[in-house]
């Protein structure tokens, strides 16, 4: 073997054996099924595009939006408003298991940070676009409980409301035209989604690793402690977590029934998703219905297309594991109080709800250590991003961006 | 060993990709051998929870293509050990030789089998194909 090939031979040998290594000081090896999962789950990204709303990324219809969602005159008793149950403070989700505006709800509200990250909107999926579900609860009796054409008349009363929806979506409409109620309705929701659409934290300490570890910097590492390195790895591991929380925001967007035990005061018979699909595909403000700006496009296809099948029956939608801090209790009825009620539930399925309808049958008990448990638990931990900016958090000066 | 061959065999030591040709082809007998599904991979690799479509021609025993109206062949996919399915059913459509169903998701990863069920007067057959995604 001439030198020259020796060197090539050299060179390749140290280019494999780099490129196989661990970065270094991790105190778990991540091989190469958990570095590639770990690409799955980071980094967050940007917000995806909704074309089924156009004013999606519209600063004036976020401002809007924003004043809207504290709004409590949207309410039929004029004390209820989008925050009353998505509290900001509570990572804009309810310190309350079941949810209480006009009456008591069946379902927890669930957090709104990385919202707009989804397919399907609520527990059930009941919406097919963010705007179209912030529809639903204005005029659930036990949300807000109000009227399309009281919202229509509060735009004509309040001039600077006016000012604010003309600036974005053009003249109010004619309140004599039948279909004023609606357009205004829909272009709160439209409004309320934008902002929503603000309320994005990423670029955890797991991301910071996640990178470190992709390009085999040891730089970054740090950002996991031992023990969330440990309970990372399970989480990719024997836990199987990533079964279902899996993609950027840490849920597949879609539905499962876990079996979850109700909570004393919520419902043991929801159908979850089984009703989803029957409200989206009938609702008129659905992707591919006259008020969508994208009637043809992906999201209305993907309606078409929704299975219908007692399977979904009892089924909701993963949530994401992303910010779990200061947004408990968990589950759709609200009915774990914290996070070790939540991975005991799963580590034991102690108290799983046994139905007649199909059921995860890859759920079995995990049966972790203790040391374990705590691991995972210091890994979900390391998921919580950037905090948000805190004008974010308290309605604005106005409903304009002038105000 | 040639170097050359030792060089190949370390760059490929680290393994990962799971890179299947795009034009790869999985041909599998009907449940009852009167027909043959024959699957081309698109895209090269599926993807786990995003939507895509899959491409396939009926062929006879011989090889010829099978005469099959479009609205006689319908395509499904299942999790076994899984129990359940998928959350929608796809549509098939013709192009040219080739039938397209879609949209297909597979939502979580494992084992999915993809069923294609032919209908030819009274008679309803299957051919299936299994895909791991890990």
């Amino acid at each position: 073997m001439d030198l020259g090939l020796k060197s090539i031979l050299g060179i390749a040998l140290l280019s494999a054996l780099m490129g196989c290594q661990d970065a270094p000081g991790t105190a778990v090896e991540f091989g190469d099924a958990e570095r590639k999962q770990l690409g799955r789950l980071s980094p967050l990204g940007d917000v995806p595009p909704d074309p089924t709303n156009r004013f999606a990324d519209d600063p004036n219809a976020a401002r809007l939006g924003h004043w809207l969602f504290f709004d409590e005159r949207l309410s039929l008793d004029g004390q209820v408003s989008c925050a009353t149950c998505h509290v900001p403070t509570h990572a804009f989700s309810d310190p309350k298991s079941l949810a209480k505006g006009m009456g008591l709800g069946e379902r927890h509200a669930p957090s709104l940070i990385n919202v707009a990250y989804g397919r399907w909107f609520g527990w059930g999926g009941r919406a097919d676009s963010l705007w179209m579900q912030a529809l639903g609860p204005l005029e659930n009796p036990l949300e807000l409980g109000g009227h399309r054409d009281l919202i229509a008349d509060l735009f004509h009363d309040d001039p600077d409301l006016k000012r604010a929806y003309e600036t974005t979506f053009g003249p109010l409409p004619n309140e004599s035209d039948v279909t004023a109620s609606d357009e205004v309705f829909v272009n709160v929701g439209k409004s309320i989604a934008a902002f929503e659409r603000l309320l994005v934290r990423g670029n955890s300490r797991f991301d910071q690793f996640a990178a470190a570890l992709a390009s085999n910097r040891s730089d970054g590492i740090e950002a996991l402690s031992d023990s969330e390195q440990r309970g990372l790895h399970l989480f990719l591991t024997r836990a199987n977590c990533t079964q279902c929380h899996l993609g950027p925001n840490f849920t597949d967007s879609e539905f499962h029934n876990t079996a979850a035990p109700p909570h004393p005061e919520g419902r043991r018979d929801d159908p979850g998703r089984f009703q989803g699909i029957a409200h989206v595909q009938g609702s008129e403000f659905k992707a591919s219905g006259i008020y969508s700006d994208d009637r043809n496009g992906t999201t209305a296809n993907r309606v078409q297309h929704l299975v219908k099948s007692s399977d979904s029956f009892g089924a909701f939608k993963t949530p994401s594991l992303r910010n779990l801090a200061g947004r408990a209790p968990f589950m759709h009825q609200g009915q774990f109080e914290d996070l070790d009620a939540v991975l005991h539930f799963y580590d034991t399925r102690e108290g799983a709800s046994v139905t007649s309808h199909h059921q995860e049958q890859i759920l079995a008990p995990l049966r972790l250590s203790p040391s374990e448990l705590s691991d995972l638990h210091a890994f979900l931990g390391s998921l919580e991003g950037a905090a948000l900016d805190p004008s974010l958090l308290v309605p604005p000066a106005g409903p304009s961006l002038s105000d | 060993m040639k170097p050359h061959a030792l060089i190949l065999l370390l760059l490929s030591a680290c393994g990962g990709a799971e890179a299947l040709d795009a034009s790869a082809v999985v041909e599998q007998d009907s449940n009852a051998a009167n027909f043959v599904l024959s699957v081309r991979h698109t895209p090269a690799v599926m993807p786990l929870n995003a939507e895509f479509e899959v491409r396939f021609q009926l062929l006879d025993m011989e090889g010829r293509a099978l005469d099959v109206e479009v609205e006689d062949v319908s395509v499904d996919a299942d999790m076994p050990e899984h129990g359940h399915g998928m959350t929608v059913f796809p549509s098939v459509r013709r192009e040219g030789s080739e039938y397209v169903a879609g949209p297909m998701l597979f939502h979580m990863s494992g084992r999915w089998e993809v069923y294609v069920d032919v209908r030819r007067g009274a008679v309803t057959e299957r051919a299936q194909v299994a895909w791991t995604l890990d």
